[in-house]
């Protein structure tokens, strides 16, 4: 948090005047420098001022009446350049078309060169300056997360987990659908966030739900959202997962346990990208990145009638397989020396290590619950440990509790 | 600043929250603008490049009200409708030498009372 806080306290608000009257242009600029948080600089033109773009004002005031372009062509232009900048007209122009069009393209505010113009637009500031800022602390708080779930997350060095950050490679800047495999506890849902975070998606939403844990009758509300009234005790609009998700990656865990009526309709979003609210008959355009996982085989659940066949196949985007821990040699060791490293520190114990034939035990072990088991393993361990060294007799297996 | 009878310099001095370099700043830039922004009235309606000509009388326009000089009020706002709109085109160079006479005596008026200003 001190570090958000520094990171916020530094960061000025970078504006750009455009104003060709110098005298004008002058004053606007001399009354923002008053304000210690904001560096302003002035332009007498469009032109000028696109020459230092690069330097990503967060505001940018225009004026209407400039050489070559007026300030609505300008703003349009900023608009196409994609970047995220608040602009304010400040203009002797009152024509209601130029205002309408002005907001139209997007400006935040429209001020009319008269005796309170300077004042307004001093509030104007501040206001943006503070929403700047929020966005600025939301910023850090994503690089945060993005940092938090990069290919780092995924420790290990064996080959068949190189081999999974191979596949991940190869769809790292791709929208395609991609089903992660493997038994409970391999760490799929860690595979999907790293997905997410690295790619181009990674400062949207990141919606995980288990299907498995919703009842039935609930499923699909929680996946599409509903309308008020859309069902006795539905007392307000409520977006659904897809939705929330818009723009970002939705990751469907235990995609095997969907009932077979959500299934069609799930079909019919991964086609055609658009979802309807339950009791509205409103099509709201989808952007949805999905990830979908299982530890079952859908295969043998269509044997079975259990899963569609038409989704099935639709789910065959990009098949990641997790390989179980077993299967994973020395990554074993590698994993249980970050668990307790991490537990010790997390709990604010004195640094512990492994006796060797503590670790020959962790390796020649089946581990049925994979990961989630492993973790679990070593933080009772740590618990249960006397002095510096985790030894055989801390170790107890899920098979010894059952 | 009581010498002042063309000028008014109450919004500038309220809008510059009494920093009186910042006034002083600004005298100066109406200084040194206003005689060249006379020359190019006087160039640009004879050649008749009303674009610009409305560019300068609308920079003018600002320069003048934000120093208080409200007898040019409705001469500016003719002169922009005038050459924005390409009509009455005949009045303009009277409009114009009107325009520069009242900015002479603005600068006279500021030259002979400059000592006072920014104290």
């Amino acid at each position: 948090m001190e570090q958000l806080v520094t990171a916020t306290q530094r960061s000025l608000i970078k504006i750009f005047i455009v104003e060709d009257d110098v005298m004008f242009g002058d004053l606007v600029k001399m009354k923002l420098d008053e304000n210690p948080q904001v560096d302003a600089v002035l332009f007498k033109s469009g032109e000028e001022m696109f020459r230092e773009i690069h330097q990503q004002p967060d505001i940018v005031i225009l004026d209407y009446f400039l050489p070559y372009k007026n300030g609505v062509q300008i703003i349009e232009e900023l608009q196409n350049l994609g970047l995220d900048i608040a602009v304010i007209l400040l203009s002797g122009q009152k024509n209601v078309e130029v205002v309408v069009e002005a907001y139209k393209l997007g400006a935040k505010n429209y001020i009319i060169k008269n005796e309170n113009a300077l004042v307004e637009l001093d509030n104007c500031v501040r206001n943006l300056g503070d929403n700047i800022n929020l966005k600025k602390e939301i910023d850090v708080l994503k690089d945060q997360i993005i940092d938090r779930n990069s290919y780092s997350g995924i420790i290990g060095e064996s080959q068949a987990i190189q081999r999974v950050f191979a596949l991940m490679q190869k769809i790292k800047n791709s929208d395609v659908l991609a089903l992660i495999t493997g038994e409970s506890g391999t760490g799929k849902e860690v595979v999907a966030k790293t997905l997410h975070y690295n790619s181009p998606r990674r400062r949207k939403s990141f919606v995980a739900i288990n299907v498995a844990a919703i009842p039935d009758d609930l499923i699909e509300s929680e996946l599409f959202g509903y309308e008020k009234g859309a069902f006795t005790g539905a007392s307000g609009r409520r977006l659904g997962k897809f939705e929330q998700a818009n723009g970002g990656t939705i990751f469907l865990d235990e995609i095997g346990e969907i009932d077979l009526n959500v299934q069609k309709k799930l079909l019919r979003v991964l086609q055609e990208k658009k979802i309807s609210r339950l009791g509205s008959n409103k099509e709201i355009d989808l952007n949805v990145r999905v990830i979908a996982a299982t530890n079952k085989s859908l295969g043998q659940l269509v044997k079975e009638n259990k899963f569609r066949e038409d989704l099935y196949y639709r789910l065959q985007g990009f098949l990641i397989h997790l390989p179980p821990l077993r299967e994973r040699g020395n990554d074993v060791i590698i994993l249980a020396k970050y668990f307790l490293s991490e537990f010790c520190a997390l709990n604010k114990m004195e640094k512990k290590s492994f006796s060797s034939n503590t670790l020959m035990d962790l390796m020649k072990y089946r581990w049925p619950g994979n990961i989630r088991e492993l973790k679990s393993v070593i933080e009772r361990a740590c618990l249960i440990s006397e002095g510096e060294k985790i030894t055989l007799d801390d170790l107890i297996y899920s098979e010894a509790i059952n | 600043m009581e010498g002042f009878k063309l000028l008014d310099l109450s919004y500038l001095e309220q809008v510059c929250s009494g920093n009186k370099a910042m006034v002083t700043k600004m005298i100066d830039l109406f200084v040194q603008q206003t005689p060249l922004q006379m020359e190019q009235l006087r160039k640009l309606s004879s050649a008749g490049d009303w674009q610009e000509f409305f560019n300068v009388v609308h920079k003018m326009k600002s320069s003048l009200s934000m120093m208080g000089v409200k007898s040019l009020e409705s001469t500016m706002v003719n002169l922009e409708d005038y050459s924005k709109n390409r009509i009455k085109l005949d009045v303009i160079p009277d409009l114009i030498t009107h325009v520069i006479d009242t900015c002479g005596h603005i600068l006279v008026e500021i030259e002979s009372n400059y000592q006072t200003i920014g104290k």
